[in-house]
């Protein structure tokens, strides 16, 4: 029981971003804290979350999808960086 | 996932802002449902969004005024899928005529058999339980409802005492009927049938046993075909004979010959990858052929077969589609050399022995070749161990006496 709460307890602190690429075409950010647009054009993007942010580059970047937990970004990535 | 857009319908806006991000951010968090969004030029943005969801997002807009630049600007571009074209083709007569034609003759397809599939029929004739559906109302152009398909099952079950229990499946337009037939009656061995023991065929006896009747050979003895082994006439001593059905057990050495031939030269028709098709269109069981789609004009050929019935959700409509795929096959001149025809021949007698050897015993094969012009000949003489006994009916016949005449 105690071990139960402690888990969902470091859950719930876990506010980094959850990514996840899908070779060099698309990749998905989410947090279940919320994730935020800070940047876009079709060469860098930049995504927020309340403890972490990315900028990820490439070409021909867009948004496939878009929700208050999780950003899809498409297009062809060259690199992504923690800042 | 294009059709699911096309179907839900959806919005193509253009936002024109110094900070497009903070609009999606805020849309997002809204909840207002925004993709493919791209980046046209450095203060445009071109996405999708719901149906309904522009108005939300003008009025985001507005209430974000503040944090934005005084420029920002939403564009509705337009709005595409079902309900927007449905919406600009409403006046016109002609396509509320057809989407009114179309209603109707889909609830017609799903509200009329028009194919009626029977399965699991084995000792019940097919054309019998068919005529016997129809006498119950169910036939191709009967309503699919309003059947009382307990009372068809319990009286077709009454009807054919060899049906065990029958399932009806309505799919739309088509119904399938599955009858499961009860198990066979085993066979009763009537002991006023009066039969004899012959032999099968020629042989060496080893076991001669008689369960019933009067045995006529010995083990060791040579019989031939249809020879009596076992008499069904019994002599008693108080009535001179009596019939029996006779019964017992023959085994004997008997000899069975295999041949085959094979010509040294052999045609072959081997499949290329070169295919065609054709299509057939039917509607409400009528058969309409497409020869414009295809043809092929192909010496052999072979040919694959499969229909597509046209659904609606889980209903099958009367409308399929059958497209027939034919394979040309390439004829091909083989020769084949002494060992290979030698191969050949053995392979195709091994197979025919298989099967007809099952469960005997060999106790000896004898093979030899013969060799002609045109190919090679085998036979092969094995001597296999086989109960050569085999009933034989004994007719009798009641003869009436003639009165004796008074003088």
């Amino acid at each position: 029981m105690k071990n139960k709460r402690e888990r969902k307890a470091k859950k719930q602190e876990f506010k980094g971003l959850q990514t996840e690429f899908y070779s060099n075409t698309q990749v998905t950010f989410e947090n279940p804290c919320g994730v935020e647009i800070l940047e876009y054009n079709t060469e860098t993007v930049r995504i927020g979350s309340e403890k972490s942010r990315v900028r990820i580059y490439g070409s021909g970047l867009d948004l496939g999808h878009i929700s208050p937990q999780c950003v899809m970004v498409r297009g062809k990535i060259t690199s992504l960086e923690f800042e | 996932m294009k059709i699911f857009d096309w179907l839900a319908g959806f919005c193509n806006i253009e936002i024109h802002s110094w900070y497009c991000e903070r609009i999606i951010t805020a849309a997002a968090k809204e909840g207002i449902p925004l993709w493919q969004i791209e980046r046209i030029d450095d203060k445009t943005v071109r996405a999708k969004t719901g149906l309904f969801d522009d108005t939300e997002l003008l009025s985001l807009i507005e209430r974000e005024r503040e944090k934005l630049s005084p420029d920002t600007e939403i564009v509705v571009c337009d709005k595409d899928g079902l309900i927007p074209w449905l919406i600009d083709h409403k006046m016109r007569s002609g396509f509320a005529a057809g989407a009114v034609i179309c209603i109707i003759a889909v609830i017609m397809m799903l509200s009329v058999i028009w194919s009626v599939d029977i399965s699991g029929l084995y000792t019940v004739s097919p054309k019998e339980f068919s005529e016997a559906l129809e006498r119950q109302g169910l036939y191709i152009g009967a309503f699919a409802n309003g059947h009382d398909f307990d009372a068809i099952r319990f009286s077709l079950i009454r009807e054919f005492e060899q049906i065990a229990y029958i399932t009806f499946n309505i799919d739309g337009s088509r119904l399938n009927v599955e009858v499961t037939e009860s198990d066979q009656i085993p066979e009763t061995v009537d002991n006023l049938d009066y039969r004899n023991i012959v032999a099968k065929e020629d042989g060496v006896l080893i076991v001669a046993e008689a369960y019933e009747g009067k045995i006529m050979v010995e083990a060791g003895h040579a019989v031939e075909k249809g020879e009596l082994l076992i008499s069904g006439i019994f002599p008693s001593k108080e009535i001179s004979y009596r019939l029996v059905r006779a019964s017992g057990k023959m085994t004997a050495y008997t000899k069975k010959t295999y041949e085959a031939f094979t010509p040294y030269t052999v045609t072959e028709y081997l499949p290329t990858e070169e295919t065609a098709r054709k299509y057939e269109i039917s509607i409400f069981n009528i058969t309409i052929p497409l020869p414009f789609f295809g043809d092929h004009s192909y010496e052999f050929f072979d040919t694959e077969e499969e229909t597509v019935y046209l659904t609606a959700g889980e209903e099958i409509l009367p409308v399929s589609v059958k497209v027939s795929t034919f394979n040309r096959l390439e004829a091909t001149t083989h020769t084949f050399t002494f060992d290979e025809a030698k191969d050949r021949l053995l392979a195709e007698i091994d197979e025919k022995m298989r099967i007809d050897t099952h469960g005997l015993e060999v106790t000896d094969i004898k093979v030899s070749f013969a060799e002609t012009d045109l190919g090679l000949y085998c036979k092969t003489e094995c001597t296999v161990i086989d109960d050569i006994a085999i009933q034989q009916k004994i007719y009798t016949e009641f003869i009436p006496r003639k009165p004796r005449q008074i003088e």
